[in-house]
């Protein structure tokens, strides 16, 4: 290699991905504009002080995830995954903490209250789970001829998402599983021990419905049997799809949505934000929606191919899958496709955790562009 | 070609992320798809049918009163609360359960467990069938708290789900309960409540948005219709006090449960129309373990051989016939051959040895040989012509769901032979309702003129709808009907209780009756009757009495004489009605 060009020649700004971030900046401004509609707009201002206003709540916290997005840039990669034991100790022992003593809140034991802040330590978990998860997965291709990587990677990842099961928030605990699943398939796992897993899932699969909660087996079972449910448990769904339904073509404008300003959804401004929008914007605006986050993902992605290691690889291509799975279960809850689980839509739905933790592991994902495999031709 | 491990490596990892790929664009696609389908060609029906019952605005239900405007059904609302506790921060629950404590009368430990400890539920209901009170609480608990002196301590009610629906009150308790009817919590409606749903439920009307694809085309605003209030007929007091009488009978004769009637024969308008027992319309609680027959209008859906109260139509029937006049005498052999059926007088005196009968002893003694006698002489197509134009066999019109009309056989029907006109006249192997039978006598009373009874004097609403008098048809002149009432007015007086009330005289007619299938006289099933109409000369009011299967005692004088015979003495009182002597003088 004749470049007379080192790695730390190339100017910052050349080496950021603009892209990743212009995509990231529209989602939580639209985020923003659909709490205001879905929530702010017709919520009484009386008696409510500024810090009571939720679009400014998300502001603040969209400013904080963003500086945090450009921290996490700042050191390589490499070096924050070597602290990764650490922070997997600390993701456990907050869990742990919220476990005994947190704060009941949306149905289970996930926050953390301190002052007016709530903090949800299963949304960083997200993050340090990818992290750790691709630490450990990330390691020279013969060594997956042996189960090791895969075993070492259940060890760390898999209490975690035991506790988050346990607060009971079984849906995160979905997402960090699939996500992790993922980041295992994508490591270069041999095709037989797929095979050999598939065949104990089919196996454990009934073992696993026994286990779930009753409330937890209700909402699968009145997904695929909508007509046994109690009409009040199937509510939400129902008017998230009359919202959906009504918004036709090109929606009934901004603001203007029945559904969502005559408070029929409960759960308007984090579970069914998509359906406000839906409704709001018509399925042309749901089909931009959806463009911008494939778009996003797409970003994730292709930094994923063009990353310097498998380490780096594995982190752009966990976050862009966990970024999809939280995208596609929302969704599909909005349209009755999932059963209702309570996921936000990353960057969009109203939540300062998701918000900062979403972005703190798309700054992961920026760390792995600048250090990515095109800049080290540069520089080697 | 060489090539590192590593490079092998990349390539694998760069195929694993194609096939990422391919699950993510197949799963984006999948939602894309149910997309078009719920946005574009969104199963209208379904999305309209579910959107209709949350953009409406509800009507509210018509109230229901008496001839005199006195409520006996009222429409309120009662509330449903529940409450989401994940909307909830600690602190808000601890400012909460003092004032929750006091506004749904809950211990604080019951409250505290139902808010804190139901992670599972998305939310958890409070209470239902709450008071208005509720709600005005639960609003002056929110202004309070949103007007919190510490910014941060104030909060609105976000978290609560105050849902009303709405119900039906009943000041007047079970008063006319089988008439009003109900409505089930699912949605199931009898009595008056079915037969006028229509009128009484009003139109809903519709907010919808302007811009709307489905739900607003054109948008605006439809406004609420709500429901006719329906003046009945019945008389509040009237109802109240047969209602009284009646179930001091049937409890007394220990009777499964009985009717009764109180018809206005110059229009058809029932004042009364009672049964017995009852239960409370509103307090359906109290309703387990009561028998499904309380349900009922036995009035109008339970049809009853009229035995000895048909005598005196089939007199009536006789005289228009033309077939036997008022002064005409024939002689009583005590047993006489209708086809192959005997008829026998009540006191089994088969010696009567013709003795010499006029009309009129023939229904103040009531009868049996006389009246199939004069059945016969009638023939079929007579006496079925004349029992028919009484309304026997068809239903009267009333304004009440489930109106049965009884059976009557006819000549050429299968089971038809010449016995069934002789049974038939003196009123067996034929059933009517009570209220068939009050109609008919209703038109011995009117002259002549059978008028078709109705319940609901006038339905207001957008528009008001009166309800006129109905004549269905002229069954015997003025004269025969004169004839008769005159000769039941005698079997009263010379009859063992004696006259009404002094003054007042009172035409009326007491029958023991077997239910069809049951003959065996008094030993099987009965029911105990007594039709009465008066006071004459200008009698107007039909009462009738009806009860089902006593046990005690059986005969019609014994059981259900003592309700009319009580019922029309508070009649003449409350109408402030003439004595007969002073209608005569006039």
């Amino acid at each position: 290699m004749s470049t007379t060009r080192t790695y730390h020649s190339v100017p910052f700004w050349r080496r950021f991905d603009w892209l990743l971030l212009l995509f990231i900046l529209i989602l939580m401004g639209l985020g923003l504009v659909m709490i205001y509609s879905s929530y702010e707009y017709a919520a009484p201002k009386e008696g409510r002080i500024w810090s009571d206003n939720l679009v400014i709540r998300q502001a603040i916290f969209g400013a904080i995830g963003l500086v945090l997005f450009v921290a996490v840039t700042i050191i390589d990669y490499r070096y924050i995954m070597t602290m990764s034991l650490v922070l997997i100790a600390g993701t456990v022992v907050m869990l742990g903490i919220t476990y005994v003593l947190g704060h009941t809140s949306f149905g289970a034991q996930s926050w953390i209250r301190i002052q007016n802040l709530t903090l949800q330590p299963s949304e960083l978990a997200k993050v340090i789970v990818i992290l750790a998860g691709a630490n450990v997965l990330g390691v020279p291709d013969e060594r997956h001829d042996t189960l090791w990587p895969v075993i070492l990677s259940a060890i760390t990842v898999l209490p975690i998402v035991a506790l988050i099961y346990l607060q009971p928030d079984a849906g995160t605990a979905m997402v960090l599983f699939i996500t992790w699943v993922i980041m295992v398939f994508m490591s270069g796992i041999r095709w037989r021990y797929i095979a050999i897993a598939a065949g104990l899932s089919a196996v454990a699969l009934p073992i696993i419905w026994f286990r779930l909660r009753q409330y937890q087996r209700d909402r699968i079972l009145d997904f695929l049997y909508p007509s046994r449910a109690p009409l009040e448990r199937r509510y939400n769904i129902i008017q998230a799809l009359i919202s959906v339904g009504s918004g036709g073509w090109w929606g009934k404008g901004l603001l203007n949505g029945t559904q969502s300003q005559l408070y029929f959804l409960r759960v308007r401004h984090t579970d069914f934000i998509f359906s406000v929008w839906a409704e709001e914007m018509g399925f042309v605006g749901a089909m931009v929606l959806i463009g911008i986050i494939v778009a996003l993902i797409s970003r994730c992605v292709r930094i994923g191919l063009r990353a310097r290691d498998q380490k780096g690889r594995l982190i752009a291509v966990g976050v862009a899958a966990m970024i999809f799975i939280q995208s596609f279960i929302n969704i599909g809850m909005n349209i009755e496709l999932l059963p209702v689980t309570g996921l936000p839509l990353p960057l969009i739905s109203y939540g300062g955790s998701s918000l900062v933790a979403t972005l703190i592991a798309l700054g992961l994902v920026e760390n792995v562009a600048l250090h990515s495999h095109a800049m080290e031709a540069d520089l080697f | 070609m060489y090539t590192t491990n590593g490079e092998i490596a990349e390539s694998n990892q760069k195929r694993r992320i194609s096939w990422l790929l391919i699950v993510m664009g197949v799963a984006g696609l999948y939602v894309a798809g149910h997309l078009v389908v719920w946005q574009i060609f969104a199963p209208a029906g379904k999305l309209s049918a579910l959107a209709s019952t949350s953009a409406e605005l509800p009507a509210v239900r018509g109230t229901i009163v008496d001839r005199g405007g006195h409520a006996l059904v009222l429409s309120d609302v009662r509330y449903e609360v529940s409450v989401t506790p994940r909307l909830l921060a600690t602190a808000q629950i601890d400012r909460l359960i003092p004032e929750l404590v006091r506004i749904f009368n809950k211990s604080e430990a019951e409250l505290k467990q139902v808010i804190t400890s139901t992670n599972q539920a998305a939310y958890v209901e409070l209470g239902r069938d709450l008071d208005p009170q509720v709600k005005a609480d639960l609003d002056e608990l929110e202004s309070r708290l949103l007007a919190d002196p510490t910014p941060s301590a104030r909060f609105g009610l976000d978290a609560f789900a105050i849902v009303p629906s709405p119900v039906r009150v009943y000041p007047e308790g079970s008063l006319a309960a089988q008439v009003l009817g109900l409505i089930t919590k699912d949605g199931d409606k009898t009595g008056l409540e079915l037969r006028y749903d229509a009128v009484m439920s009003g139109r809903a009307g519709q907010r919808s948005s302007k811009t709307g694809s489905l739900l607003g085309q054109g948008g605006g605003y439809i406004p609420v219709e709500d429901g006719a209030t329906l003046v009945l007929t019945i008389d509040r007091n009237l109802q109240a006090e047969a209602e009284r009488l009646l179930a001091v009978a049937v409890e007394a004769s220990k009777a499964k449960r009985g009717t009764v009637i109180i018809l206005d024969a110059s229009s058809g308008a029932l004042l009364t129309l009672a049964n017995a027992p009852s239960y409370d319309p509103g307090a359906w609680k109290t309703w387990s373990g009561l028998d499904p027959s309380v349900f009922n209008n036995m009035a109008v859906s339970s049809p009853f051989e009229p035995r000895a109260t048909q005598m005196p139509l089939t007199l009536a029937a006789a005289l228009e016939a033309n077939v036997i006049t008022a002064g005409m005498t024939y002689q009583d052999f005590g047993s006489l051959m209708v086809g192959n059926q005997r008829f026998v007088n009540w006191d089994e005196n088969r010696t009567a040895n013709g003795t010499v009968t006029s009309i009129t002893d023939t229904v103040v003694t009531s009868r049996i040989y006389g009246t199939a006698y004069i059945g016969s002489l009638m023939g079929p197509a007579c006496f079925y012509e004349m029992i028919r134009r009484m309304g026997f066999g068809e239903p009267t019109g009333i304004d009440l769901p489930a109106e049965q009309t009884g059976e009557m056989p006819l000549p050429g029907a299968e089971n038809w032979s010449l016995a069934f006109l002789g049974m038939n006249a003196i009123g067996r192997s034929l059933t009517v309702t009570p209220l068939q039978l009050a109609s008919a006598y209703g038109m011995l009373a009117n002259g002549g003129e059978l008028m078709r009874p109705y319940i609901v004097a006038e339905q207001r609403g957008a528009e008001t709808v009166v309800t006129e008098p109905f004549k269905v048809r002229r069954v015997i002149t003025p004269e025969h009907a004169a004839t008769i009432s005159n000769m039941l007015a005698e079997a009263v007086e010379k009859s063992e209780a004696g006259p009404v009330l002094p003054g007042y005289r009172f035409a009326g007619f007491s029958s023991l009756t077997g239910i069809p299938g049951t003959d065996n006289l008094p030993r099987g099933w009965l029911t105990s009757a007594y039709v009465g109409y008066g006071p004459l000369p200008n009698e107007r009011y039909v009462i009738l009495v009806w009860i089902d299967d006593p046990q005690e005692v059986y005969f019609g004088k014994d059981v259900a004489q003592p309700v009319f015979r009580e019922l029309a003495a508070y009649l003449v009182n409350y109408m402030a009605l003439a004595s007969s002597a002073a209608e005569v003088s006039q």
